[in-house]
């Protein structure tokens, strides 16, 4: 495995404080190594944004040390740190009256002389940011004038200008419709294996998490954070815990996050998949049990966008008419 | 360029020829060249009078609309200028002390010139300026700053208006006057003293704007860069204080422009970047302030208007239009 470019040792986070500081996490070992995304999950409030500004440099551990290429962080200059190392942060961006191109040209910042003034190469990185986000398109707009998804990729891009070997991205994907989660995520694996880069993203979508990330840190307010292949820790049980929820559970074969079965009337349901899940997600909204000692039983046939469901007697084409057949018709 | 340098001499020549008295273009440049106008008084009039005041006007109106820039950029709100870190109020509280004060503590009236004046106001907005130093280097919240200095304001315009309260009419005129801003009155010896202030603070703000840009995206992404940001801070602050504070000195607080400036050069040129939007402010600064003083100098009158009011007839209005515009104040920070 490659060296680590970025490590913690025995991190204590939080904020100083009288008569004693308030510690957020502590025991904290982590390294981040190039080519890999690494995703970060964990309850709102735990401490993620904490913990990224610490590896950051930009906050100092209450204990513990933050090594960067082998060397105390702190032993860097501001701009020696934003050479290795580049943040995208969750508050909103400003400075709307900029343009994609001159956003991105701010990423060279610790690179150019007192004036700003770019160099050719400095113009061809950030070409080559823009390129590398593919957002090319978008390069002589206004930041205020573009949605959410193409700021964030404005954001990555800048972020990438900035050259560093290292990235640390806090939920980059928040306030972002589906596709355009996927599409950053993607990106930000893509950086990783194609420019080596080693990312560090919190997020909270688990499952764009499981899916690109090659490594997960699993952050707890009362357990050890937890690190490894995201499919170990699934297989572990170790994401189920996380996510444990009086009423909501981790589904261990999809990785969905779904309602606890509770109480209810049993019901029996048979039929192919995937009607038979959905049929039995509608019916348990409604408070019905799955059970297969049910006497009342639901039967569906067809094949995909042509299904039956049987009741009883009753046959009907949609999910809705048979909730309503069997909310009304108890058997 | 040229075409700048063009404005600058045209609008120079004509602040030079225009007032009470006309004084023909050809008299004007026979003067400032070295020679003599065809009237002896002519070239007295322009030499200490006219000159002195056209520089001051450049200088002030390049010191106050590049430190409302920062004061824009730094705190992030299109509403700020100059004066948001209670440099005004500190000035008006030291010249209100000198003028209304003396009598109340001494019971002896006296009259001050300029030079007394400019002490004063000094006095006044450098302890303020002192003030705002120690807490910006106590604290790491920006936004803090902008209300301490705001309310730093209120405090001193309280102790200014109590001072008002027992002082003599013709004291408080005295006052007034010094608040509606002057740009005439400034001796060859005083714009020596002025000059090289306002130009310190120029070229600290030239070389302030990189962090500048980085502050744009707020202080996290500007840390995040590498921006050191306490220093930065610092800087902007010494160098607002230099220009605002030296300007008010000595020619009392002249409002509007350095909140209007900042804004007519970034929709002028459409961008936020400081390397455009900088020099395009000290220069627009400079012309607006030479045509209000135009304006103020109502042409065949001997009656000039105060500066100040001369400026807010000009500047509310173009803040009222940006207002309206809410799209582009919604979209600057």
């Amino acid at each position: 495995m490659a060296q680590p470019l970025l490590t913690g040792h025995n991190l204590a986070l939080g904020y100083p404080g009288r008569p004693k500081p308030k510690v957020v996490l502590e025991n904290l070992n982590l390294a981040l190594r190039p080519g890999q995304l690494v995703a970060m999950l964990g309850p709102n409030g735990v401490g993620k944004s904490t913990l990224l500004r610490t590896l950051a440099g930009l906050q100092v551990p209450l204990s513990g040390e933050v090594r960067l290429d082998d060397a105390p962080i702190q032993d860097y200059s501001p701009l020696e740190r934003a050479r290795k190392l580049s943040m995208v942060l969750t508050e909103p961006i400003q400075g709307g009256n900029l343009r994609v191109q001159e956003l991105v040209a701010l990423g060279r910042f610790p690179h150019t002389g007192w004036s700003g003034r770019m160099s050719s190469e400095d113009q061809d990185r950030v070409q080559a940011a823009i390129d590398a986000c593919r957002i090319g398109y978008l390069a002589q707009e206004r930041i205020s004038e573009i949605s959410d998804g193409q700021r964030q990729k404005a954001m990555i891009a800048r972020a990438l200008a900035q050259d560093g070997p290292i990235m640390l991205l806090d939920e980059p994907t928040a306030h972002l419709d589906l596709p355009n989660k996927g599409e950053i995520m993607h990106l930000l694996h893509e950086l990783a294996r194609k420019q080596n880069k080693a990312v560090l993203v919190s997020t909270h979508d688990l499952h764009l998490a499981l899916h690109m990330a090659d490594r997960l840190w699993l952050v707890d307010c009362v357990a050890p954070l937890e690190e490894g292949l995201p499919e170990d820790l699934m297989l572990q049980g170790r994401v189920a815990r996380l996510f444990d929820h009086p009423q909501f559970a981790l589904d261990d074969n999809t990785g969905q996050y779904r309602l606890k079965p509770s109480e209810g009337t049993p019901i029996q349901i048979t039929g192919p998949e995937p009607a038979r899940q959905w049929v039995a997600q509608a019916l348990t909204k409604r408070g019905f049990k799955e059970s297969d000692q049910a006497s009342a039983q639901v039967t569906i046939s067809g094949i995909s966008n042509q299904w039956t469901f049987s009741y009883g007697n009753a046959t009907v084409s949609t999910v809705a008419e048979l909730v309503s057949l069997v909310t009304t018709a108890p058997q | 360029m040229l075409g700048c340098l063009l404005i600058t001499v045209l609008l120079l020549g004509a602040s030079l020829s225009w007032g009470s008295v006309r004084v023909p273009l050809a008299d004007v440049w026979a003067t400032v060249a070295g020679g003599m106008a065809e009237k002896a008084s002519w070239s007295q009039i322009v030499l200490q009078f006219r000159l002195p005041k056209a520089l001051t006007a450049l200088l002030a109106g390049a010191a106050l609309s590049v430190s409302g820039l920062q004061m824009q950029t730094l705190f992030r709100n299109p509403l700020a200028g100059p004066f948001v870190l209670g440099i005004s109020s500190g000035a008006s509280l030291g010249v209100a002390l000198l003028l209304m004060g003396g009598f109340l503590f001494t019971g002896v009236w006296s009259q001050f010139g300029g030079g007394w004046i400019a002490l004063a106001a000094s006095l006044g907005s450098g302890s303020v300026f002192l003030l705002v130093m120690i807490v910006s280097l106590r604290i790491r919240d920006t936004m803090t700053l902008l209300i301490i200095g705001l309310m730093i304001g209120s405090a001193s315009s309280a102790v200014v208006s109590i001072i008002q309260y027992f002082s003599r009419a013709e004291q408080i005129q005295a006052y007034l006057i010094w608040t509606f801003g002057s740009l005439g009155g400034l001796s060859w010896s005083e714009l020596a003293i002025l000059a090289p202030i306002v130009i310190t603070g120029l070229i600290m703000a030239l070389a302030l704007i990189k962090p500048l840009d980085a502050l744009l995206l707020g202080e996290h992404y500007a840390r995040s860069l590498g921006v050191r940001i306490g220093w930065v801070r610092l800087g902007i602050i010494v160098s607002t204080a230099l220009l605002a504070g030296s300007v008010t000195a000595f020619c009392g607080p002249i409002a509007f422009l350095g909140l209007a400036v900042p804004h007519l050069a970034r929709l002028l040129l459409g961008t936020n970047r400081h390397a455009l939007v900088l020099p395009a402010s000290l220069l627009l600064g400079m012309w607006l302030l030479l045509l209000c003083d135009l304006i103020a100098q109502l042409p065949g009158q001997d009656t000039t208007l105060p500066i100040n009011a001369v400026t807010a007839l000009f500047g509310a209005p173009m803040v009222i239009w940006l207002i309206v515009r809410k799209p582009y104040l919604n979209k600057v920070f």
